[in-house]
């Protein structure tokens, strides 16, 4: 019994320190509606962006809702504060954001991915929600269709230019039959992104192969059967998984001469030949702007969902040589803002 | 104080999750990784259920047999054909991965718009106190749905709990932990040890399902990949309450693992209340662990040696 107390003691004890360190929210008259600028004297917006997984692609959304704060005159520790969550890939982790998000009162909250999303929608009611890094808000649950959403929610889906590099990869390689992706079955946007891709394929007449990876170490395997199963062209999709293990991919491509195109442009650092590129940077620099528009008052419920605004054509001469493709006439003048670098 | 609150309810809902963890590796010294697999099981059964109209009780009774029978595939897999008990938890884990996708069709399923037991219990907060209700409690100011989520999920670990308390103190319960304690004594007594070391497993992924089943309806959708690492954090939390109480009846031990559930979620809303580097937050949880599975031997030495100089 002695032992039962201690247990119970403890518990005590750290509830106790949680709420001394939450202190602060404490009001006597009504709960979570303080002052929008709660514990700052300046008029300084109160935001939090939540990752889920440590991934570039979550990364570089960050770095484009930054730039675009700062593009806005929105300078950090002066005009906002943003406090950074990351779940680190582990669920329980992100519904104890979700419920210390849930304690306070921001003027805005990013949410970077589908499942982080998801909780942020369940947990926050009554707060202003803007996503990114999501592939189909609908199928996450967050609306009817991209007018008819949730009232707080808002955001920039990042639905690739499937047809767009479909045209690209016809113009470089007109023979090809066959292109392939490895795909990642546990992630929503992974499979929505594989099925738009092979539509895509389908109506410019070719067949897409797609093989499943579920950890990093699968990436290359599955790049492989892709390899021995006679594919013309690589045209991978873009997820999480594939973004952080795309290198072993592109090594299979380097090894057996098949093209890489890409749906990111940072993959053109590693060594893709093309890419058709709504970047995730761009993505979330246009849910930042989004941002700014729920900030200076508009209500997210009028703000229809969107695709990212921009698609980068870029293609890279070296690598072209490298797998002996003969670039076409005709080619700047199907894409008159493709990029050509060489390195 | 909401803070507080939520993290308890997601405390309370993963003691299901240490309660079937403590299950398989105290009782039966049995390292079972099917729970990771398990546990989206689960979730993914309860999910493709709701969605599909059945009433959320049914879809949590079927969670829990399809745990059932997950476990008792590991136990199987360990106990006919001789497979390390690693490894055939490896094996389950790993197959049920597909089978996960399969029962929900995709790899996300979205329940914000559905009928689940959370909705049970906000209905029953606006029928008592009415809608968009806040409670105080001492100045802090707390939506009334939270707290009677938080009271409905108490009950149901008690209820569970309780029902655990019983069952190993039934004829079968306490052979079942003889097997895990001396497995040669209760053989020759005539015990199928086998059967039991299944049964066991069995029942300890019906309750890892049940938290799965419990989890996805508390945040709203169920996803292929939300049992990774589960088994860390439910192992951490028995570890916790077995530091914590050091009580060896079978009561106290339960009630550790609880505790020890609800104790780790609120170091994890603590690492974030004080709003760490984000990058840190793994380390800090694993720093709390390390402290909370000290500080009760240091407690007993300091003790010892204040005695002594008396």
């Amino acid at each position: 019994m002695k032992s039962f107390f201690r247990g119970i003691a403890a518990l005590i004890i750290v509830s106790g320190i949680l709420l001394f360190s939450d202190l602060q929210n404490r009001s006597h008259n009504n709960g979570i509606s303080k002052s929008l600028h709660a514990g700052n004297s300046k008029a300084m917006f109160k935001i939090s962006l939540v990752h889920y997984v440590d991934s570039p692609n979550s990364e570089d959304c960050e770095k484009g809702i930054r730039k675009a704060l700062g593009e806005n005159n929105l300078k950090e520790n002066s005009d906002y504060s943003i406090k950074v969550f990351n779940a680190q890939g582990d669920i329980s982790t992100l519904n104890s954001i979700a419920g210390s998000l849930a304690n306070e009162k921001w003027d805005l909250v990013f949410c970077l991915s589908t499942p982080t999303l998801q909780v942020m929608m369940k947990k926050l009611s009554g707060q202003k929600i803007v996503f990114t890094n999501v592939g189909d808000p609908v199928i996450a649950g967050a609306g009817k269709s991209s007018t008819d959403h949730m009232p707080d929610i808002c955001g920039v889906s990042t639905m690739s230019d499937f047809e767009g590099l479909i045209k690209l990869v016809k113009i470089l390689q007109p023979a090809v039959k066959r292109v392939g992706t490895v795909f990642t079955p546990s992630e929503i946007n992974s499979v929505a992104y594989k099925d738009n891709l092979a539509a895509a394929a389908k109506r410019a007449g070719l067949e897409l192969i797609a093989a499943p990876a579920g950890t990093a170490t699968e990436v290359m395997e599955a790049a492989k059967s892709l390899a021995s199963d006679n594919i013309d062209a690589f045209c991978q999709i873009s997820d999480n998984l594939t973004g952080s293990s795309g290198t072993s991919i592109l090594k299979v491509s380097n090894d057996n001469k098949i093209p890489f195109y890409a749906f990111v442009s940072n993959q053109m650092k590693q060594g893709a030949m093309a890419a058709c590129a709504r970047d995730y940077f761009l993505a979330g620099f246009d849910a930042g702007e989004m941002g700014i528009q729920v900030l200076s008052g508009k209500s997210p419920g009028q703000i229809p969902f969107r695709n990212v605004s921009k698609t980068n054509f870029i293609l890279n001469s070296e690598r072209v040589a490298f797998y002996g493709i003969s670039v076409p006439e005709n080619l700047m003048k199907t894409f008159p803002n493709l990029q050509i670098i060489s390195k | 104080m909401t803070l507080l609150i939520g993290s308890f309810t997601i405390g309370l809902i993963l003691a299901l999750l240490a309660l079937g963890i403590f299950i398989s590796f105290r009782i039966f010294d049995f390292p079972d990784i099917t729970a990771e697999g398990s546990f989206t099981f689960g979730a993914s059964i309860t999910a493709a259920m709701i969605v599909s109209g059945a009433n959320p009780l049914i879809a949590i009774a079927l969670s829990f047999i399809g745990g059932l029978i997950a476990g008792a595939a590991t136990g199987v897999i360990h106990t006919r054909f001789k497979v390390n008990p690693l490894l055939s938890g490896i094996l389950v884990m790993t197959a049920l991965y597909s089978v996960n996708l399969h029962v929900m069709g995709k790899s996300n399923v979205p329940l914000l718009s559905q009928t689940t037991l959370f909705t049970w219990f906000e209905n029953f907060s606006v029928k008592v106190s009415g809608k968009d209700a806040f409670y105080n409690i001492i100045g802090w100011s707390v939506p009334a749905k939270d707290v009677w989520t938080l009271l409905f999920c108490l009950l149901i670990i008690i209820a569970f709990s309780a029902m655990l308390l019983w069952f190993f103190r039934t004829n079968i319960g306490t052979a079942m932990r003889a097997t895990g304690d001396n497995d040669q004594m209760i053989r020759a007594l005539g015990v199928n040890t086998k059967s039991m070391i299944i049964f066991g497993v069995a029942i300890s992924n019906g309750f890892i399902a049940l938290a799965g089943s419990m989890l996805a309806q508390f945040q709203g959708f169920a996803d292929v990949q939300m049992g990774i690492g589960m088994m860390v954090w439910g192992l951490a939390s028995v570890i916790i309450g077995e530091a914590l109480i050091s009580d060896n009846t079978l009561g106290s031990v339960i009630t550790g693992a609880v505790i020890g559930a609800v104790l780790f979620r609120l170091l994890v809303a603590i690492a974030l209340r004080w709003g760490m580097n984000p990058n840190d937050l793994k380390l800090i949880t694993a720093a709390f662990v390390f402290l909370a599975l000290i500080l009760p031997g240091f407690m007993k030495r300091s003790k010892k040696i204040k005695l002594l100089k008396q």
